[in-house]
């Protein structure tokens, strides 16, 4: 095959053919044995350490602003904190700002229940999690930073009743819990903007520390406010989950996806290089042959 | 291998192919899948929002309140126990029920008043809720989002605060600690501030066309493309880290809880 011949199939190559080869790295590498090391960031640290000074019954808002789109990149990283706050003996207040997040978010309290009590009982344990004593859930509220505002007056306020209806002087974990005043820090986890709402509207007024939770898209707009201490840490993306999986050394689904990022990433660089190849070496080649045309 | 007997864990990877079909080509698989999802979405919008919003926040309160202007103490402790409620509307609790009435009606009829947008000779109207809208908006947003986001902002350029994780943009004490223990980390903590100066201002001269790109204009212009390509290229690779961590999930799902391979 000529040179001319090679760029040419490289430029027309059907571009289905990669998306086969994304889908065939992807599969081997969740399937395959391998693992990669993460390497541990300083938004990662500390986000992880902000939460590990905490002291035992202190209390943490988790708000949950995500929608389904978001969620492979984000699950990974709400799992891991709600577990690791209750692991420590951190009482949770669960909510979201999204109306596609409400019942994502009573899931991942309940696997995050769940899957501790079942290690507990494994180690035989006596300590078990319970909703009331350790989290509570208060599900979605329209109304975004009015709701944010609400909260730092009176919890109840924004939220009467939590996700099942029940007050929540009903639960014995959230007696004396009114404000942000009585909680140790804010971890929102979203795919949108709204945690520099949460800056503005919680952390302006009201001093409460803000933890971060995004995509990998959105992460660079955030470093602004980690360099200003308007935030306390990110974790951006699967890469931040799996940072934070490791600091707590529970490696689940966003240490496995790591395997699958590199190789994807090294494909793409691939697909780049040869992309830029076939380009100029067809501009080299026309030009050549123009060269030929015009001497010949 | 131990396949998901689970009706709605099928229903779920059979619409993720029917989705991926759509990278072969556009076929009917893909498009009822997108309509059962738009489908789906606006049904799950609608109940939510009606149950938190039209329900909890006006439908409660307000038959609450009625019943709390029409009855006896004595009839609404009976009323109120029948209905298994244990404490008042919040709205109940700092206003009398005739004013909590009056509130309560104030957002519904600027909400309805929304809807003369579909009748234009009065479509003028809807005017009045957009403006208590962003009026309300606004008088919320502008103190906060002014400290937040450009008084603390502009301060973190300039000034190093005790733990923070980037030094500002002038920070002598950088070069000082570059000149005491040079190394990688103190250079580029050092040098990353003016790097961001001239990458800013080269940028924006490549989109200053007042004057011809040519002579030290033209110089910064070709500088900032590099800027701008390096930007671009960052974005673009946080970008492909966020798009194949949608394909992860979709493929983990569709190995492990639909397929139940072994992890």
């Amino acid at each position: 095959m000529s040179w001319e011949g090679l760029f040419d199939g490289l430029t027309k190559l059907d571009r289905r053919w990669i998306y086969l080869l994304i889908a065939v790295g992807v599969i081997i590498s969740l399937l395959g044995p391998f693992s990669v090391d993460v390497s541990i960031t300083a938004p990662a640290a500390r986000f992880y350490k902000a939460i590990n000074v905490l002291p035992p019954d202190s209390t943490i808002l988790v708000s949950m602003d995500l929608d389904p789109s978001t969620l492979p990149e984000l699950e990974p990283i709400m799992a891991a904190t709600v577990r690791h706050a209750l692991r420590r003996g951190v009482n949770v207040i669960g909510m979201t700002l999204l109306v596609e997040g409400a019942s994502i978010g009573e899931r991942i309290m309940r696997e995050a229940q769940d899957e501790l009590n079942e290690n507990y009982a494994k180690i035989g344990e006596e300590e078990r999690i319970t909703m009331g004593e350790d989290w509570v859930y208060m599900g979605f509220r329209s109304g975004y930073e009015a709701v944010i505002l609400q909260l730092g007056d009176e919890i109840r306020r924004a939220y009467p009743t939590d996700f099942y209806g029940v007050p929540l002087d009903d639960y014995p974990m959230m007696a004396g819990i009114h404000s942000f005043d009585d909680m140790g820090l804010l971890v929102t986890v979203s795919g949108t903007s709204l945690p520099v709402d949460w800056v503005s509207y919680a952390h302006t007024p009201f001093g409460i520390p803000v933890l971060v939770g995004c995509t990998a898209v959105s992460a660079p707009e955030f470093y602004a406010y980690l360099q200003t201490g308007q935030m306390e840490g990110i974790l951006g993306g699967l890469k931040g989950a799996a940072e934070y999986e490791k600091m707590i050394s529970r490696p689940a689904d966003a240490m496995r996806g790591m395997v699958a990022q590199m190789v994807v990433h090294v494909l793409i660089v691939i697909l780049i290089f040869f992309g830029n190849l076939s380009f100029y070496g067809t501009r080299f080649v026309k030009k050549r042959q123009a060269r030929e045309h015009v001497g010949g | 291998m131990n396949i998901s007997l689970d009706i709605w864990i099928w229903v779920a990877a059979i619409f993720t192919l029917f989705v991926y079909t759509f990278l072969y080509k556009d076929n009917p698989f893909y498009k009822l899948a997108e309509h059962v999802m738009v489908g789906l979405g606006a049904g799950y919008y609608t109940a939510v929002l009606y149950h938190n919003v039209i329900v909890e926040d006006f439908l409660v309160p307000f038959g609450v309140t009625l019943n709390k202007l029409a009855l006896t103490p004595a009839e609404f402790q009976a009323y109120a126990d029948t209905q298994g409620m244990t404490s008042l509307p919040p709205i109940l609790e700092d206003f009398t029920p005739v004013v909590a009435l009056v509130l309560l009606l104030i957002p519904v009829i600027l909400g309805l008043l929304l809807f003369t947008r579909f009748i234009p000779k009065i479509s003028w109207i809807s005017r009045y809720s957009l403006a208590f809208i962003l009026g309300a908006n606004s008088g919320i947003a502008i103190p906060n989002a002014l400290q937040a986001r450009v008084i603390s902002q502009l301060r973190g350029t300039f000034v190093q605060d005790h733990g923070a994780l980037v030094v500002p943009l002038f920070s002598i004490d950088s070069w000082r600690d570059f000149f005491a223990a040079p190394g990688i980390s103190t250079f580029f903590d050092a040098i990353s501030g003016p790097l961001f100066i001239v990458g800013t201002l080269c940028t924006l001269a490549y989109f200053f066309f007042s004057l011809e790109h040519k002579g030290v204009l033209g110089g910064a212009a070709r500088v900032g493309i590099w800027f701008l390509m390096i930007g671009f290229g960052a974005s673009f690779g946080y970008t492909v880290m966020a798009r194949v961590s949608l394909l992860i999930g979709r493929v983990h799902f569709l190995l492990f809880d639909w397929l139940g391979l072994p992890k």
